[in-house]
């Protein structure tokens, strides 16, 4: 978790029971976390169809909430399959946790500047 | 000893190690090229490439024609080309298939003549063609070692700069520039089908649900199923025997035959071949069938109404059953050519 975001590692489980585990831990996290939440998949080689069910979980978890639900790829593979399934369309992608957070602390400026009255290039 | 003043090798690239040349059958030999056989190499927009150089080969006159196999390149040399010296052969005409290209083979020979060079290669901007023309004296004895079936030669062979049309097929990324050039007449290639409407192919047995959008330039090959809500195009090509299942969109991309993809996808700038997605700006291959979310179909030979019925076969028959119900027959409209 940083100061302004909290950081989920997408689960990389080896078995079912291992992954619903980490399944839980993930759900928990999306519904009391109040800070935006970025899923990592950099631990991720590819993703089965549970990984999808368990993605498409998150987004719904988020959804109607007023959390905020960023992914990060870690790779093209990933970023791939993520606009296959469309759920980028849903939800920011973003290559790397550092490409997220660079893309949050520059949103951060843009807004404070908004509200300070600063006009921005 | 029978004298050909000119023959021609295609070899074609294969897996398996098939390293035999196969010898001309009679149908080369003398009334045309019948369709002897077909190469490993996936269709394009129902084309095969062998085809088509086999009757550019035939179109200039040569009769001699073998195909062979090659599984990988820097191979032992095949004890069937020298039989096929020892058969009289002047010239060869060696036509590695990796690329496709609209030849003038009159003037390569020429060229080659000309030049009185015992080897010429042919070369594009980007370097070589796979075509090469080679005299008999520069054909490797038996067990010698050779080039994928090419010579290795102490001596430079001349160039033949080649400035038509010309896409190596066995690069994705140009193998669909290929696809939209054909679709869009910019060389002589066309897809095989009817063209419905400007730009538009269809095969034979498609079935394309009411509600499916197919937007040109696009091509569908012969007993592929467009399901409900489904996207085709523009600069798709769906090859034979595919099924693409509702709400899937399908743009500037290729699916090879018998390949199913499930509900909703987006597959765009891509090459699918039955469980595998290479996405064509980064060359990155990812595996779908895991996700459930394509897979390799058997190949269907049945009517439009019996591919219906062998693709719900084939969805019952996919790891996990993770794929979606099949609609109803009913909601199909079939396009017979």
């Amino acid at each position: 978790m940083t100061r302004d975001s909290t950081i989920l590692t997408f689960p990389r489980a080896t078995n079912s029971a291992g992954r619903r585990a980490l399944r839980k831990r993930l759900r928990n996290a999306l519904r009391t976390s109040e800070l935006p939440i970025i899923v990592d998949f950099s631990g991720s080689q590819t993703l089965d169809h549970e990984d999808i069910d368990l993605l498409l979980d998150c987004v719904s978890q988020v959804a109607g909430r007023d959390t905020q639900l960023w992914l990060s790829a870690g790779s093209r593979a990933i970023e791939v399959l993520l606009d296959v399934i469309r759920i980028s369309r849903l939800v920011p992608v973003f290559s790397s946790v550092d490409e997220a957070l660079g893309f949050m602390s520059r949103r951060r400026t843009m807004s404070k500047a908004c509200e300070d009255g600063i006009p921005m290039a | 000893v029978k004298y050909v003043e000119l023959a021609a090798v295609v070899v074609v690239p294969d897996n398996k190690n098939l390293a035999a040349i196969y010898e001309p059958q009679p149908a080369l030999r003398s009334s045309g090229i019948s369709r002897p056989v077909s190469s490993s190499l996936p269709p394009i927009l129902g084309n095969d490439v062998l085809l088509t150089w086999t009757d550019r080969v035939h179109k200039f006159g040569i009769n001699s024609l073998w195909i062979t196999s090659s599984p990988t390149e820097g191979c032992e040399a095949d004890p069937g080309l020298g039989r096929l010296l020892r058969q009289g052969i002047e010239r060869l005409l060696m036509i590695k298939l990796k690329s496709y290209a609209e030849m003038d083979l009159a003037d390569l020979i020429r060229f080659h003549c000309q030049r009185q060079n015992s080897m010429t290669e042919v070369h594009d901007s980007r370097g070589q063609l796979g075509v090469s023309v080679l005299d008999r004296d520069r054909v490797p004895a038996d067990g010698q070692r050779c080039e994928s079936l090419g010579v290795r030669t102490n001596f430079e062979p001349a160039t033949y700069p080649f400035q038509g049309y010309a896409k190596r097929i066995l690069s994705s990324s140009e193998r669909q520039e290929l696809v939209g050039d054909a679709l869009t007449a910019a060389c002589a290639m066309r897809p095989r089908g009817t063209e419905i409407r400007d730009q538009m192919w269809i095969g034979e047995g498609v079935s394309l649900a009411s509600s499916a959008r197919v937007i040109g330039p696009t091509y569908i090959g012969d007993r592929s199923i467009v399901r409900a809500g489904a996207t085709i195009g523009p600069f798709a090509s769906v090859e034979c025997d595919c099924v693409v299942d509702c709400g899937t969109t399908l743009e500037r991309s290729t699916v090879l035959p018998c390949t199913y993809l499930a509900p909703g996808l987006l597959i765009r700038h891509a090459l699918v071949d039955g469980g595998h997605l290479e996405d064509l700006s980064s060359c990155t291959v990812v595996d779908l069938q895991l996700g459930g979310l394509a897979t390799r179909m058997p190949k269907r030979q049945a009517s439009a109404t019996g591919s219906v019925e062998a693709a719900t076969d084939a969805f019952s028959q996919t790891p996990n059953n993770r794929f979606r119900s099949v609609p109803s027959i009913a909601e199909w409209h079939t396009f017979e050519s």
